[in-house]
């Protein structure tokens, strides 16, 4: 090319030279020769490559959910329910991929594309729920961790939970086999139009769609291998010789497979940082994308020391026009290889990484797995790390009258030891990093943002240092234990156990070896472990702790038992009751027991306001979360005798604290019963407003007519009293709240006549989430009225509202002095009782509870 | 079954040698070199007596490896997979082989050409059958063993575990295999046979396995993937070796 053009190109802006660039490259693959064809609508129709690689993997792992893709948003102002229901059912019907599953007939697997009408809008309502926000994240974590049958489920999920009246969250949940990240903006664009187009009652606008993913996928079946041939020996080159993994900060040399789970941090890059990094980014004629990247190598370099650092990105996989309007699976992953040999300055690491990045995208279209599987990279992992500088160029939701947020749901798993996600925000960009527990601890995350802006700021504004001048990371210096150690390879602590999960564990462990004592870093191969003994270990953790079977191969990624605690406490296996909702702090813990809906979410107000140093564990019902919650009726005196099971598995000696509100104390009552016949010592039991049905029955004397009445006056007064006690700017949410409220009873009551009427109909209904609520609210009911409470000897504490309802007995112990043989001391809370533990009225009674607590002690211990 | 290997003995195709000794730590003295990572490794055991068992059975497995593949015992360069399986480093693999110990009791098996596990358990402590194969069996497994004696019944579970953890590690992925896919309920009718395990990246692999018999207090099976035509079994002895 002659000097001008040559001139004129170097004066070009990097996003003008990629605009050229995306230009020349459209024209290239609009040549007639190599056109994708339009095949006729079929049913069926074969798998692109990357899907059939999903498609391999999710046979090895039918229940992973780290394949699914989620979307979360906050949608803030009122919104149409119907009309977002009917704009995504017009989403689902222009793109054949939403509706695809998988079928294996005779060896061979194939899309089969069903009807339009499958996606129904899941609506859920979380604004009666102490805290609805947070019920509606933990909605959102179990759906995004909800796994796909690829065979017969609907691939695309939509949920709507309703947080209060002009609240809501939308998810969007897809299987990656059939949708990538541009896939979800399409989506989104779409549903913004269709939406509109409800509202307003007239078709929508979209674009006609020339093709379908399946035309991509018939045409990648026809090439032949010459046409990657160059990207194949690109690809070779570029990776050629000794690719070392990458070595991340503090992550454990375990050998064989790793855990998935992980875990999320998120962080902000402030918008004057933002602003130099666009500037150095303009004047160093890279992009801003580049630029982090540089930065994120120098980081892992100065942490590991080595001279290669190997971090992938995804691409979008698009540079087909054709395909920019399509929904299905086309991104890929680039690897790039950072070189940072000879102690580069930061301009000259910039200078290297630049056609690092151009070669890249410019050779995008090999799939990943190929790269991967080159002879001499086969073993090598290359996706321990992974940078994305995303778009605003994707699509986002926009709805009329709607403010839209993106959320971040928490994870259970990782994809990536290390996976950091940044996206544009107004000035700043906003940052997610999800990481494997495996080889981070969780206070290792907030280090690393620091050291990386630290980093980034180094290479903005003074490029000419060099990387060993830069200042070296402090999470170098961190195990994935969490511990700082003062030199590397020492441990910090001496292998004591630092919670009661670690010291339970070490119990089972110390039985199994018949070795004492074992540090909870030891290495259970290197005390002498094997398989059998790996089997035995496994069956005593699910038995005395988990309840859920713990897959033998965990030992391998965990094979410590502070390993095995981590990936017990992150790694979805849980108790099956205990929920620890403030693990921490010295005190004796105390535990409180769910009230009739089963769940705990209502008590974090409570633990939150307890002194500090006081551990806080709730105790839910199992079936809570059991996907079909058909569990035996349980006496009460069962029930308690698990929970006190489950305590006792996590704490082996007392003193033990229990309380609970409502069911709950009733339950905590038994509990004090059990294991106060158990010799163990329980100073107190706090009683939270749970009248005795005796108690409660004696307001009920009378007609029909009149109970009706008081027990709508009684309603009405306590409603009316909790409005008052709001601030006036949230007395119209908690109205509408309150209002849906009973929207939700009307829906559950049908609920119930659809479902008794369809009994015995071939057609089963799926049990929606309230009407599961009911079911348990009416056994733990059943066994509230059965319970005939043992009399108790100990200290118990009862709190009450002042405000009784009307019409009830005068009793200011509530029915329980009958039983209580020991002390019972009741405490006058201000107020109803429903909203006695939330705001604001919680403060109260948390300091109350710790006086009572502290006054048990020191009542129970020996005089002079 | 008990035809006695020797030093001259050839492995010939679709046959497997198996090698056991039941007091591993005589090997101790070896004339075999140890790599650095395996040293290091043996350091890291927290009983000298499962230091001592550790160097000697890698010392051991060099021995008869370059038996059979010739060459010296210090040249033998062994590989780990991900999932901790060891195989010769040389490419193509010709000679395969599996270990397994149990306390002092060390197992060895050969064959050429085909993955195969070998697995041994010895009978020394009481497990909790109940707990442990509503873990690890199968429904048809966990019939079996109710249908059983109290008595017979730990024997019968050991015999299963021991086919399970041959087939796995002959398939290679050994713990991360769960044992619910690999139904041997036949061992206690048969002491050879073949399984299925269902859940696999080729699904429906087939795996052959058989009984050991090595001592009474052990309990031992051999799994490979084609049916061998012999099995020959037998007990080391530190002069024959070199």
């Amino acid at each position: 090319m002659n000097g001008d053009v040559r001139d004129a190109l170097a004066r070009l802006s990097p996003e003008q030279r990629a605009q050229l660039t995306e230009q020349l490259r459209t024209r290239r693959n609009q040549s007639p020769t190599d056109g994708i064809a339009h095949r006729p609508d079929r049913q069926q129709y074969p798998l692109s490559e990357a899907q059939h690689r999903l498609w391999r993997l999710h046979r090895l792992r039918p229940d992973t959910p780290i394949y699914n893709l989620q979307v979360a948003r906050e949608l803030r102002g009122p919104l149409d329910a119907v009309a977002l229901r009917q704009g995504l059912a017009q989403v689902e019907r222009r793109h054949a991929t939403l509706r695809a599953n998988f079928v294996e007939r005779a060896g061979a697997v194939r899309q089969v594309v069903a009807d339009p009408g499958r996606l129904v809008l899941q609506q859920i309502d979380v604004s009666d729920q102490p805290d609805p926000m947070q019920a509606a994240l933990r909605v959102a974590q179990q759906d995004a961790e909800r796994p796909f049958d690829l065979e017969v489920d609907p691939l695309f999920r939509a949920t709507l939970l309703r947080v209060d009246n002009a609240q809501h969250i939308l998810l969007l949940t897809l299987h990656h086999i059939v949708a990538d990240g541009w896939s979800v903006g399409i989506i989104e664009e779409e549903l913004s139009e269709t939406y509109r187009a409800c509202r307003e009652h007239r078709p929508a606008a979209l674009p006609d769609l020339p093709l379908e993913y399946a035309d991509i996928a018939y045409w990648q079946r026809g090439r032949g291998s010459e046409a990657l041939q160059a990207e194949v020996e690109y690809w070779t080159r570029q990776l050629s010789g000794t690719v070392a993994p990458l070595e991340l900060p503090g992550a454990g040399t375990a050998a064989g497979p790793r855990s998935m789970a992980g875990g999320h941090h998120t962080f902000r890059i402030p918008a004057p940082l933002t602003a130099t990094v666009h500037d150095r980014s303009r004047r160093s004629r890279v992009t801003p994308f580049t630029l982090l990247m540089a930065a994120f190598q120098i980081l892992l370099h100065r942490c590991s020391g080595q001279d290669d650092v190997v971090v992938c990105t995804p691409v979008a996989g698009r540079s087909r026009r054709e395909t920019e309007q399509l929904v299905g699976y086309f991104n890929n992953l680039v690897v790039l290889r950072g070189d940072l040999r000879g102690d580069p300055t930061c301009a000259t690491v910039l200078e290297r990484l630049r056609p690092v990045v151009a070669g890249a995208f410019d050779h995008q279209e090999l799939p990943f797995q190929t790269v991967a599987g080159l002879p001499h990279l086969s073993t090598t992992p290359l996706t321990r790390a992974l940078f994305v500088l995303q778009d605003t160029g994707v699509g986002t939701l926009d709805l009329p009258d709607v403010a839209t947020t993106p959320l971040t749901v928490a994870a259970s798993t990782s994809d990536f030891d290390l996976g950091v996600f940044v996206r544009p925000d107004k000035d700043a960009l906003s940052g997610v990093i999800r990481y494997r527990t495996h080889s981070f601890s969780p206070d290792m995350l907030p280090v690393l943002v620091d050291d990386f802006l630290r980093v980034l700021r180094s290479v903005v504004e003074t490029p000419d240092a060099r990387a060993s001048q830069l200042a070296r990371p402090a999470v170098a210096d961190m195990a994935a234990t969490g511990e700082k150690s003062t030199q590397p390879g020492v441990q910090g602590q001496k292998g004591q156990p630092r919670s009661a999960l670690e010291s339970a564990l070490r119990d089972i462990w110390e039985r199994l070896f018949r070795v004492r004592p074992i540090g909870v870093h030891d290495d259970f191969f290197e005390l002498g472990g094997h398989s059998l003994l790996a089997a035995e270990l496994a069956a005593e953790v699910e038995q005395r702790i988990t309840g859920q079977p713990l897959p033998l191969a965990s030992l391998f990624s965990a094979p410590t038992i502070s390993q095995l605690a981590e990936l017990i406490d992150s790694g979805g296996w849980s108790w099956a009751s205990l929920v620890p909702i403030k693990p921490t702090g010295t005190r004796p813990p105390l535990y409180f027991v769910h009230a009739h809906g089963g769940n705990v979410i209502g008590y974090r107000d409570l633990a939150r306001h307890l002194d500090a140093d006081q551990p806080f564990y709730g105790l839910q019902a199992p079936d809570i979360r059991a996907a079909d919650a058909v569990a035996e009726p349980r006496s009460l005196r069962e029930i308690a005798a698990r929970y006190v099971e489950e305590v006792r598995s996590l704490q082996a000696t007392g003193p033990y604290f229990v309380g609970g509100w409502c069911l709950g104390g009733d339950i905590a009552y038994e509990m004090a019963c059990q294991l106060t016949a158990a010799g163990l010592d329980v100073p107190l039991v706090l009683l939270v407003d749970n009248p005795r049905p005796s108690h409660v029955a004696t307001g009920r004397n009378g007609r029909v007519a009149a109970r009706v009445r008081t027990r709508l006056l009684n309603r009405a007064v306590m409603e009316w009293d909790n409005l008052r006690e709001l601030p006036a700017g949230a007395r119209p949410a908690h109205v509408g709240s309150r209002l849906g409220n009973v929207a939700v009873r009307l829906l559950v009551g049908a609920e119930r006549w659809v479902a008794s009427a369809l009994r015995g109909a071939p057609v089963s209904l799926p049990t929606s989430w309230t009407l599961r609520r009911e079911r348990i609210a009416e056994r733990h009911e059943k066994a509230y009225q059965e319970y005939e409470p043992s009399a108790y000897t100990g200290q118990v504490a009862l709190f009450r509202a002042e405000r009784q309802p009307l019409g009830r007995a005068q009793d200011p112990t509530l029915g329980w002095s009958p039983y209580v043989a020991g002390t019972l001391d009741v405490h006058d809370l201000p107020g109803h009782r429903i909203g006695l533990l939330s705001e604001p009225r919680v403060a109260t009674a948390a300091e109350l509870m710790v006086q009572a607590m502290d006054a048990a002690v020191r009542a129970e211990a020996p005089p002079g | 079954m008990t035809t006695r290997l020797t030093s001259a003995s050839r492995l010939e195709d679709g046959e497997v040698h198996v090698w056991w000794t039941g007091e591993t730590q005589r090997f101790i003295d070896l004339n075999v070199r140890l790599r650095a990572d395996e040293q290091e490794r043996a350091g890291r055991f927290r009983a000298g007596d499962d230091r001592d068992r550790f160097a000697a059975r890698r010392r051991l497995l060099r021995a008869l490896l370059a038996r059979y593949h010739g060459g010296q015992p210090d040249d033998i360069e062994l590989l780990a997979t991900p999932f901790g399986k060891l195989h010769l480093a040389t490419v193509p693999a010709t000679i395969t082989f599996s270990m397994t110990s149990s306390g002092p009791t060390t197992v060895f098996a050969f064959t050429r050409h085909q993955p195969i596990g070998v697995d041994v358990e010895s009978y020394d402590r009481r497990l909790d059958e109940r707990g442990l194969a509503r873990m690890v069996c199968t429904p048809s497994e966990r019939a079996a063993l109710a249908a059983l004696d109290e008595g017979r019944r730990s024997r019968a579970f050991f015999t299963f575990w021991t086919h399970k953890e041959a087939v796995s590690k002959a398939d290679g992925r050994g713990l991360s295999l769960a044992p619910t896919e690999i139904d041997v309920a036949w061992t206690l009718d048969d002491r050879a046979g073949t399984t299925v395990v269902a859940d696999g990246s080729s699904p429906g692999a087939v795996w052959h396995s058989c009984t050991l018999e090595l001592a009474d207090e052990l309990s031992a099976a051999v799994a490979t993937a084609l049916r061998p035509q012999h099995v020959l079994c037998t007990e080391l002895r530190p002069d024959e070796l070199f």
